[in-house]
């Protein structure tokens, strides 16, 4: 291992200015590829978002039984696409009310008994629930207690087919993305060898054994992988960070920050572009061998 | 006495339908010291080429030491080409490296200590008239400066066998004489010599063994 190491350095000690430029390129290769991939996982994660919030309403009668109410909402929490049921008493309703009307005088004699209170049902996956919202809902409307139920059908709908839009674009745009990076990070990879031809083919002709030569180059490919990720990913992590900044309250469903890639994410996308570069440097190498 | 090598109707077609040698048959014996020569295009380079195994034979095989040279597996063939030392027509140098680096390679690559590599490689530059030499990158050197560069790294290693392809071919009177001389010892010191020209004055006088070669046949096998 220490004569690898020792080769190694030897190797990118002959041309240091083309491994750093190689390893630079590869890494703006796969920043772009790694930022826009994050950035279709955000859309589409965004529109599951917005589609969260458009919840059921389910309004109450007006001095409903609070036992009925926590029976209704124990049913509905039952049902396994409910992710969440939370309770708006009629005093809260008000307060949404006067948040929403400017002029007070509008609502100043509205009595809270008035007002109905309401279910907010949230959905695990609106998209999935969506062809059987309409049945959920109908059959909650006969519930004892339940004045009327509501919901953004159309906006669902409409969501949904953003999201499979995205879905659609995202696939087809990460893979031509990813196509160009894989060509880039092996025509990188195999330039850099193809200066050292004339060497490999000396080297090979006065009886180094195919690992001598291509032990070490693998090996610095392998690094050079290593490291472009490493730079790549850090590059867009410090640009998601700037973007949770600069659109931070563009967007009314929008309230956290955007998401980074997960850590298996991370060491799958980084596992992949060194398997791309030693793989791209041993048939590189291995074509400049004359055996 | 025993042979190191032996060819048995050795023939070489490139495509589509060059025929470069055709039904080569000759014995080396070991230490012999033999001539090829023919005018260019004759397929002196060629027949080299097929005995280090830089290339491989149409049809007919090769015998290096009673083996087969179609028998070397991949991982066999650079344990080879460690008994058969080459000088190419054309260097084959690495011209942004020092002569010592270029001498050293053909031991660094069996993992030879260091010490022992910096005292054989400048034993054999003073021995081929390269002393001082060592540091100089080789792209500075002239042609037979050039030349004896490829000799020393081809013989450092102590070969069993030497390909020498117009070894002389850039080199003037004195320096001919001069590696010609270097040629004799190392055979007078067992070296099996195979050298390739087109410049009968080489071996004219010499009572060495001479094929002639013309437009890929052997004239007197």
């Amino acid at each position: 291992m220490r004569k690898l190491f020792s080769r190694a350095a030897k190797e990118f000690r002959t041309t240091p200015g083309t491994y750093i430029a190689a390893t630079l390129i590869i890494a703006l290769g796969l920043t772009v590829f790694s930022f826009f991939g994050l950035m279709y996982f955000n859309l589409i994660h965004f529109t599951e978002q917005i589609a969260r919030e458009l919840v059921l309403n389910v309004y109450l009668a007006p001095k409903t039984d609070p036992v009925i109410t926590q029976k209704l909402i124990n049913e509905i929490e039952k049902n396994q696409l409910v992710a969440q049921v939370s309770f708006v008493p009629s005093t809260k309703v008000l307060e949404e009310l006067k948040h929403l009307f400017e002029d007070q005088e509008l609502v100043k004699d509205i009595k809270p008994d008035f007002l109905p209170p309401v279910l907010l049902v949230s959905f695990k996956d609106p998209f999935l629930a969506l062809n059987k919202l309409k049945d959920f809902s109908e059959y909650l409307s006969q519930k004892k207690g339940v004045l009327k139920v509501q919901f953004a059908q159309s906006w669902l709908v409409k969501l949904a087919n953003i999201k499979k839009f995205l879905e659609i674009f995202s696939v087809s745009g990460l893979f031509l993305v990813g196509l160009a990076t894989i060509f880039v990070i092996s025509l990188v990879v195999r330039l850099s060898l193809a200066q050292r031809q004339k060497e490999l083919e000396v080297l090979s002709l006065v009886g180094a054994t195919p690992g001598f030569i291509q032990n070490p180059l693998i090996f610095l490919s392998g690094l050079q992988g290593l490291l472009a990720s490493g730079i790549s990913l850090t590059l867009v992590y410090f640009l998601k960070t700037y973007l949770d900044k600069a659109i931070k309250g563009f967007f009314p469903g929008f309230t956290g920050s955007l998401l980074f890639w997960e850590k298996w994410q991370l060491i799958s996308l980084t596992l992949g572009v060194v398997l791309l570069c030693v793989t791209a440097s041993y048939g590189a190498s291995r074509r400049y061998l004359r055996y | 006495m025993e042979d190191i090598l032996r060819l048995e109707r050795v023939s070489k077609v490139y495509k589509p339908n060059i025929r470069a040698l055709e039904d080569i048959s000759f014995r080396v014996a070991k230490g012999e010291f033999i001539f090829i020569t023919g005018p260019s295009g004759s397929g002196k380079s060629t027949l080299l080429n097929l005995i280090f195994r830089a290339e491989k034979p149409t049809s007919g095989e090769i015998f290096f030491e009673g083996r087969p040279l179609s028998s070397f597996s991949r991982k066999e063939i650079p344990y080879l080409r460690r008994k058969i030392g080459f000088v190419f027509q054309d260097f084959k140098l690495l011209e942004n490296r020092t002569v010592f680096e270029n001498v050293a390679i053909s031991l660094e690559i069996q993992d030879i200590p260091e010490g022992e590599i910096k005292y054989r490689v400048l034993k054999i530059l003073k021995r081929l008239g390269l002393e001082g030499k060592e540091s100089q990158l080789v792209r500075q050197l002239s042609g037979g400066e050039k030349q004896r560069v490829a000799l020393a790294r081809a013989v450092i290693n102590r070969p069993r066998l030497l390909l020498a392809d117009e070894p002389t071919g850039n080199l003037d009177a004195r320096r001919t004489e001069e590696v010609m001389e270097i040629f004799e010892d190392l055979n007078a010191e067992g070296t099996t010599i195979i050298l390739a020209t087109h410049d009968q004055s080489l071996f004219v006088d010499s009572h060495r063994r001479v094929l002639v070669l013309d437009e890929g046949r052997l004239l007197n096998p």
